[in-house]
């Protein structure tokens, strides 16, 4: 039939000088929509059935129930200044997050909280600024007294202090107990959440996150579910088995090459690399001549069958194939 | 080799029907017809009718599932893309057309460095497309950070821990800021992308398709061989 190959069959001739025909030929348009509605199927089928990676976000009522030491650690080390968030605290244009998420909070709640709690905020606020540090410091290290050797999370995990042992601790440590117990009680109802939420209107979880970082929960549940940098975390998901394979290069990059774990270094490495794709692939004699070494090509072009070249579809067309006519030389 | 020539003005649907068939003139008639119709040169050379040569237009489907998905998603917003039965399913088919477009981006940047299309002043399409290409892994971070889900809550703060942190422009964004990430998702990056794909393609219908690469003993070059 004049529509297709049929029985003319054969596997393609490619020349010696491997010079496939660049007859013009009615392109065939008439594939696109074909492909167009496969795309589109292959995606629909896909989403309806695999779905896409979906694992419930932390909250702060939920991380601080669930390992209320953490929580205590986290209210503690904000206090004493050994956070997470407070080592980052200008990049992240954060007021001080012993303010942001312990005192504010409590001093917003305090008519609520009792005499108790407002008296330890009186006694807080009328210390110096020394006499406040050497309580969380000394209220930090008790904790680590009452912290078990291992998580289960390997090396990079950080354990959490045994909330059933925090009322056994004794030492100088000043309002600073009573104030993450109290801290804790309102991380856990939902209060301090919202109150998050509320200070910064518009963006919703930014400091939301920050203290879920400072929590040791979200950190363990990376290292326990692979998602660490050594464990190549970039091209992966959460609880999904198709990640974003095609970062490999950059996380390559970030596990594997001098500094790549450093914002700088990864940064560096990545632009040298874009580099070399940019101007050295295409331009460095040598490296610019692979693709004819390599003869790829031959995989790539087109090369009739017998008698492909005879059929109606594929008579040369007069007008030449578009870029050419008006401008010669296009590429060598 | 058969030396008969179909020409300009052989192009109308009746034509293409006895060259190839009702179903095949019916399927192409977009690129024939008002509005698309002028868009398209209609020839191309044989060698470039490969299935290779179709995986940059398919770049380019897929970008437009990625825009018409996307654009519904921040309509409607993240409580229902998590939660809701159908916001779910149109994040997902947002999550498979980035994986596919990566896929035909990756395919198609393979198709264009073993013809060797980045020569001569293809090198400034070559240019474009691996800016667009990075520009795609930069709006894949944002994608993931905007998503609302517990990924993106690590991820935001492990990126601020390793790399917001920089001088220079990372100041400027906190990847834990969800808003920040969302906008920056869907009315930046994508807003360059969409104007160098444009740019892209653009040069490839002026420039047209690279000629081939053979090997330098060939006598008579393919251009003649019509
Ligand atoms: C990511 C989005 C991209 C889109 C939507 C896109 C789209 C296209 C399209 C439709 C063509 C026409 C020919 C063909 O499809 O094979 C083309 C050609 C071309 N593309 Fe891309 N492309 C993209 C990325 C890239 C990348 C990553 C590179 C380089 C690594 C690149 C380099 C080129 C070059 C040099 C041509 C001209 C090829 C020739 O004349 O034979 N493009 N692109």
């Amino acid at each position: 039939m004049a529509h297709g190959q049929g029985s003319q069959h054969v596997i393609p001739v490619v020349p010696a000088d491997d010079h496939p025909s660049a007859r013009p030929v009615r392109h065939a348009f008439y594939k696109y929509p074909l492909l167009a509605v496969a795309a589109l199927v292959v995606a629909v089928l896909l989403a309806a059935f695999v779905g896409s990676p979906n694992w419930p976000r932390e909250t702060v009522a939920g991380a601080s129930t669930r390992d209320p030491g953490g929580a205590i650690l986290a209210f503690t080390q904000e206090l004493a200044g050994t956070s997470a968030s407070t080592m980052n605290e200008s990049e992240r244009g954060m007021a001080k997050p012993a303010d942001v998420f312990v005192l504010n909070p409590l001093r917003e709640a305090a008519p609520l909280l009792g005499a108790d709690i407002q008296s330890a905020l009186k006694t807080y606020d009328a210390a110096g600024a020394d006499q406040r540090q050497a309580w969380a410091a000394a209220y930090e290290k008790a904790l680590g007294t009452i912290t078990p050797e291992s998580s289960g999370a390997g090396d990079m995990g950080t354990a959490s202090p045994d909330y059933s042992r925090t009322s056994s601790l004794t030492g100088d440590f000043g309002p600073v107990p009573t104030l993450v117990q109290a801290d804790l009680k309102l991380a856990q109802s939902g209060f301090l959440e919202q109150y998050l939420q509320g200070v910064e209107p518009g963006h919703l979880f930014h400091l939301v996150n920050i203290w879920l970082y400072d929590h040791p929960r979200m950190l363990n549940a990376a290292v326990d579910q692979g998602l660490t940098d050594d464990q190549w975390g970039m091209v992966k998901e959460r609880g999904f088995g198709v990640g974003s394979w095609y970062l490999i290069l950059p996380a390559v990059v970030h596990v594997k090459l001098p500094n790549g774990a450093t914002g700088g270094g990864f940064v560096l490495d990545n632009l040298l690399i874009a580099a070399f794709l940019l101007f050295a692939v295409p331009l460095l004699p040598g490296l610019r001549d692979l693709p004819r070494r390599l003869r790829l090509y031959r995989l790539i072009y087109r090369y009739p069958v017998r008698g492909e070249l005879d059929e109606p579809e594929n008579m040369p067309r007069a007008e030449g194939y578009h870029g050419r006519a008006p401008m010669p030389g296009a590429g060598i | 080799m058969a030396q008969r020539s179909i020409g300009v003005g052989r192009d109308s649907f009746r034509d293409r029907v006895a060259e190839h068939g009702r179903l095949r003139a019916l399927l192409e008639s977009f690129a024939y017809a008002p509005p698309f119709g002028g868009m398209f040169g209609k020839s191309v050379p044989f060698y470039a009718e490969s299935y290779w040569y179709a995986m940059g237009g398919l770049t380019f489907l897929l970008f437009v599932f990625l825009v018409l998905s996307g654009i519904l998603l921040a309509w409607l917003g993240p409580y229902w893309w998590l939660t809701q039965p159908f916001g779910r399913f149109l994040k997902s088919f947002h999550y498979w057309s980035a994986q596919g477009f990566f896929f035909f981006a990756i395919l198609h940047a393979f198709r264009v460095w073993a013809t060797g299309s980045f020569r001569g002043r293809r090198l400034l399409n070559w240019w474009i497309g691996l800016t667009v290409f990075m520009l795609a892994m930069g709006e894949n971070l944002f994608g993931l950070l905007a998503r609302g889900d517990w990924e993106s809550q690590f991820v935001s703060m492990h990126s601020t821990d390793m790399l917001f942190v920089e001088p220079f422009f990372f100041h400027l964004f906190a990847p834990a800021d969800f808003s920040a990430d969302l906008l920056i998702h869907v009315a930046v990056i994508p807003v360059i992308m969409g104007a160098l794909i444009f740019a892209h393609v653009l040069l490839v219908r002026l420039q047209g398709v690279s000629e081939p690469l053979g090997q330098p003993a060939s006598k008579n070059g393919a251009a003649e061989e019509y």
